[in-house]
């Protein structure tokens, strides 16, 4: 399971010559890898003189890093006020059932990943189910049901 | 840190008069007048954090009147302090029932508690055997004070922890102890055993070199590189121990002063050399 | 996208030029076309609209005489995709790309109206054709929102043409810093982002702090549930902000200026991005700005994810890259901030507010509001609510025409029960208190507070202890860790109301949670923690009757908390369409095949609510 290091190099030259900070480092490195693999957090502290244990830190304080991989598909409760009074808990209720897992988690096939974001903002839509980036607004359970058997179908009859 | 300047202001604590400096804190004056003032995440060394609450006392400025912690909050001109009032007393006793939930076992927040009446809490604990309150000053010495950063905190909210990242043995913890030293409830530790120092909260075993004097191990490989790059070239690190340290050092200062006897021996009395040879 | 034309601007005179000739240019233009492309519309896929009519404009050759906009947003969100067509000022909504031809041929070509297209009053029936004469719209007062859906974001062409960077040449041409800051704060602007400190004079304590180097902050880290004002304001205006950034960056002395953007608000990033370097480009940000010697820049800092991060020590410390732990003040930022330099923070919309009050003078904001709050505020309403969006009304406006004239009320004819507003920080409001005037002292009174804006609408069937539960849920997840009270003690507030909702709690339950509050406020070291028991504190003080009902008749009047509802089916009104036999997890529901009625199994169910949730008839009842 190599994680190639190649880029760290760049990421870590060009957060010291526009001088940014280490979020924004993380962000980027983030971005790059779509994780922020252990292996490339060890590297960056050879690359700059920073303690491992603040990356760290900083990687399991703030919600959008994640040190696993994510699954194939990414499902979004959005658990906003708005959403709330709307009905999300009884959607995220049943994905966490349906799929066997809380927020945060990957099911172990590595199809879905769950998670819920504090509010979208798009709340004339709640409850709102976010998949891969797509707005799924004014969710049903049944709906969510369809959705997720769709892409379980699909995942099964064109698996990578 | 406080700084002391020349600028002296008043003050009143607890009804009485007193005088500070600019620039010292809440803590350090009613310290100095004898006040009782309990702190968990204060040390001398290391920056105020104000995150225990334990130090919390009572400011009034103008007609505000509030809750303040008083190791980090600065002294200023006419502030009125109340170190014990029951708004004081109220705070101090809910957040030292949170610490016992926390903590049932540690009994430094035992006796704490108890000070305040507190001999029960109504909070459940989730972990019988949790020692740590999460004052951050392993982190914040080892980071601050060393520069080392072996440790950190990780996650937020409840789930905060002070740990090693990963989980796991860390490369660059020295093994120095200060760590084990500022913690105020014994909840980081480490054991010497034989040549190896095992630094049990931070599941990380260390090398421990033996006094060139005496032969005991007395510091880790780690620490003493560690300190050796801090040090100008030109100064010479010994590897001894500080017992032997200290041995070496009377030993010189008793041979400085019998050369500085027998210089004065011409011109000072006789009592002058006894005292000089007492050193 | 047009190329802007807005380069190198060298002096005020330049850039009054510049606006002239785009506002000529703009008028070979017979047909303006301006789609709403906020968040709320791109999630409705507003780009396949915007799309449709320009491949619809192009195909007709249109495109010389018909300017077509992907705008921010117009704020009825409930009713998206829409596009407002000018000159005719004609409102159409919830448009389709099918929809899009039709409305080529017709309006633009032809003239004609669509009635389809029309916004349909829900009590009257009557269709409204213009923007301005919707209900929505009307009882609003839109000056920060005043621009939003008129001008593209992404083009700094747009804002300049509307008078953008007047207020900026008219500061660094004539106005003395100390002039700046007497204007701000005889309009009596306060902070919108939920203490309402005078904006003017936290400036001028900045100001007043030694030293060369000073920095402003925009805070964009609008973390509130619910809130999302700041973000249509980014999205839709980012030039007002950067505006406003400067004129306040001029009064204080500083020459550079961050913005600290929440992550989740992915086209907020972007359209800040964009007008950042627009505005690099037409030399309105850097050295020498206007020729005058006033150097400015600004920097954009994403947030990674951590509401504490709105709170003011914590968002520097996310800024300069460490754990966005907040500390203790004093020192405020003011004295020292970021990198230890004194600091000004303001939020999106207060920094918005201000061209506009250089432009139109302090007398003129004051003008709107009451005597201790000045100017607008806008709110976004959201909840259980008919229309759901972003209003600009007037500080003063009763809450009962924000919910009932602009919001139209509560869906399907449901009882008022609360307004929610400040998020985890604020309270509840009860129907007893609807003729409440808004401003940020009256809020306060009540034991709720303004916060960034979020006004959550609920109805009889929410449940005020599992709201004090939610915003508890919130804060134990967003919680710092930093400090003990607000650490463990929001643990056990949590604790306490999750055992209250399963049926578990018991009367000394309430005094537990009320001592604890009153613990977490006072002890807590930053605001997140303060005012962290307030959401507890309100609900119990209006809605006890309701923690009544759970403690000792183990009974959820709402009918929300699963472990005290028992959920069955009336047959009278079940059709038998087999959608909750589908989506119960526990196969609890057995028939609803064929039209005959379902049936729950109450020894299996679990009452997740799912299929009274699903139930297209209502046949579904909560006892």
């Amino acid at each position: 399971m190599g994680v190639d290091l190649e880029p760290v190099g760049r990421l870590c030259e060009s957060h010291v010559s526009n001088r940014t900070s280490l979020v924004m480092l993380l962000q980027e490195t983030q971005d790059k890898y779509g994780y922020l693999p252990r292996e490339v957090l060890k590297q960056i502290t050879r690359e700059i003189d920073v303690p491992l244990a603040r990356l760290y830190g900083l990687a399991t304080f703030y919600r959008s890093f994640t040190l696993t991989p994510r699954g194939k598909h990414e499902l979004c409760v959005c658990t906003g006020t708005a959403c709330h009074v709307r009905g999300a808990p009884t959607v995220l209720q049943h994905l966490q059932r349906r799929l066997g897992v809380s927020p945060g988690e990957t099911t172990e096939d590595g199809l879905f990943t769950l998670v819920t974001v504090n509010c979208l903002g798009a709340c004339a839509l709640g409850p709102l189910l976010v998949v891969d980036g797509k707005y799924h607004g004014k969710i049903t359970v049944g709906e969510a049901d369809e959705l997720l058997s769709s892409l379980a179908e699909a995942a099964q009859q064109n698996p990578q | 840190m406080a700084q002391i300047t020349a600028d002296s202001i008043n003050i009143t604590v607890d009804g009485e008069l007193a005088e500070a400096q600019v620039g010292e804190t809440v803590l350090t004056v009613c310290r100095r007048m004898g006040k009782d003032i309990p702190t968990l995440c204060h040390h001398e060394g290391v920056e105020p954090y104000a995150a225990c609450r334990v130090c919390l006392v009572e400011v009034t400025a103008g007609a505000r009147q509030e809750l303040v912690p008083s190791c980090q909050y600065p002294v200023s001109d006419g502030l009125v302090i109340q170190t014990d009032s029951q708004a004081v007393r109220d705070a101090r006793r809910v957040v030292l029932e949170l610490l016992l939930a926390r903590c049932p076992k540690s009994d430094v927040v035992v006796d704490l508690a108890r000070r305040y009446g507190v001999t029960e809490t109504p909070y459940p604990t989730d972990d019988p055997d949790e020692t740590c309150i999460l004052c951050g000053l392993c982190v914040r010495v080892c980071e601050d004070v060393l520069g080392v950063g072996a440790i950190g905190f990780a996650d937020r909210g409840i789930d905060r922890e002070v740990g090693v990242p990963f989980d796991e043995a860390s490369e660059v913890c020295i093994g120095c102890g200060a760590c084990v030293a500022v913690c105020p409830t014994g909840h980081v530790c480490s054991i010497d055993d034989g040549l190896v120092r095992r630094m049990e909260t931070w599941k990380t075993e260390l090398e421990l070199e033996e006094c060139e004097v005496c032969g005991r191990p007395f510091a880790t490989v780690k620490q003493l590189d560690h300190i050796r790059g801090l040090l100008p070239e030109h100064v010479p690190l010994n590897r001894i121990c500080p017992v032997c340290r200290r041995s070496q050092a009377v030993q010189r200062l008793s041979e400085a002063c019998s050369i500085v006897v027998d210089n004065l021996g011409a011109t000072a009395g006789q009592d002058g050399i006894e005292n000089l040879k007492s050193l | 996208m047009i190329a802007p034309a807005a380069k190198n601007i060298a002096s005020a005179g330049q850039l009054d030029q510049l606006r002239q000739r785009l506002r000529v240019d703009a008028e070979r233009y017979k047909v303006n076309i301006a789609v709403c492309g906020g968040t709320g519309c791109q999630a409705y896929d507003c780009q396949a609209v915007i799309d449709a009519f320009d491949q619809e404009l192009a195909r007709r050759d249109l495109k010389d005489t018909v300017r077509l906009r992907c705008t921010g947003c117009h704020g009825f969100c409930e009713r998206g995709p829409l596009a407002v067509i000018s000159p005719s000022g004609l409102f159409y909504q919830q448009i389709k790309t099918e929809d899009v031809p039709e409305i080529v041929d017709k309006t633009i070509i032809g003239g004609e109206v669509i009635e389809r297209l029309l916004y349909r009053e829900p009590i009257t029936k009557d269709r409204i054709r213009e923007e301005s004469e919707v209900p929505f719209y009307k009882h609003q007062q839109r000056i920060v929102f005043g621009a939003n859906g008129i001008i593209e974001p992404t083009n700094i062409d747009d804002y300049i043409a509307v008078g953008g960077y007047q207020a900026l040449a008219k500061v660094v041409g004539a106005l003395s810093a100390q002039e700046v800051i007497d204007i701000v704060l005889r309009s009596g602007l306060r902070g919108r982002g939920g203490g309402g400190f005078a904006a003017g004079r936290k400036w001028e304590i900045t100001r007043d702090q030694g030293g060369d180097t000073k920095y402003v902050i925009c805070n964009a880290d609008e973390g509130d549930p619910g809130a999302y004002m700041d973000r249509s304001i980014l999205e839709g205006n980012p030039h007002s902000v950067l505006e406003g950034m400067l004129i306040g960056a001029y009064a204080i002395g500083a020459a550079e200026g961050y913005i600290y953007v929440r992550a989740e608000y992915p086209l907020a990033v972007r359209n800040i991005g964009v007008a950042v370097a627009q505005a690099e480009e037409a030399a309105l940000l850097g050295e020498n700005i206007l020729g005058t010697g006033f150097n400015f820049k600004v920097r954009i800092s994403r947030g990674a994810g951590a509401f504490v991060c709105g709170e003011e020590t914590a968002l520097i410390a996310s800024v300069e890259g460490r754990l966005g732990t907040p500390s203790a003040k004093p020192p405020f930022p003011a004295q020292r901030g970021l990198f230890g330099m004194p600091t000004n923070i303001n939020n999106v919309e207060t920094w918005a507010n201000v061209p506009q009050i250089i432009s139109r003078g302090a007398d003129w904001f004051a003008g709107t509001g009451t005597p201790k709050s000045k100017g607008t505020k806008v709110f976004s309403l959201v909840g259980k609510i008919n229309n759901t969006g972003l209003v600009e009304v007037p500080m003063g406006i009763t809450l009962r025409e924000v919910v009932f004239d602009i919001g139209g009320g509560i869906p399907k004819g449901r009882k008022f029960k609360a307004v929610q507003t400040g998020g985890p920080s604020g309270g509840l409001i009860p129907e007893s208190m609807l003729d409440l005037p808004i401003d940020f002292d009256e809020l306060t009174g009540v034991g709720a507070m303004m916060g960034s804006g979020g006004m959550i609408v609920m109805d009889e069937d929410t449940c005020m202890v599992d709201i004090a539960r939610y915003f508890m849920n919130f804060l134990r997840e967003e919680s710092c860790g930093k400090c003990t009270p607000c650490r463990e003690g929001i643990k056990n507030m949590l604790h306490i109301l999750t055992r209250i909702c399963q049926g578990a709690g018991n009367e000394d339950d309430i005094g537990r949670l009320e001592a604890l509050a009153d613990g977490i406020g006072a002890a807590a070291l930053c605001a997140l923690g303060g005012t962290a028991p307030n959401p507890v504190l309100s609900s119990l003080k209006y809605f006890r009757d309701e923690y009544l009902a759970h403690v000792k008749e183990k009974r959820c009047p709402a009918g929300v908390c699963t472990a005290l509802i028992t959920l069955s089916i009336d047959a009278a009104k079940c059709k038998g369409c087999g959608r909750c036999v589908k989506v119960c997890p526990t196969d609890a529901i057995s028939g609803g095949v064929k039209k005959a009625p379902a049936k729950i199994d109450q020894a299996k169910c679990i009452s997740c609510r799912a299929c009274f949730e699903t139930c297209p008839f209502d046949a579904v009842t909560i006892v």
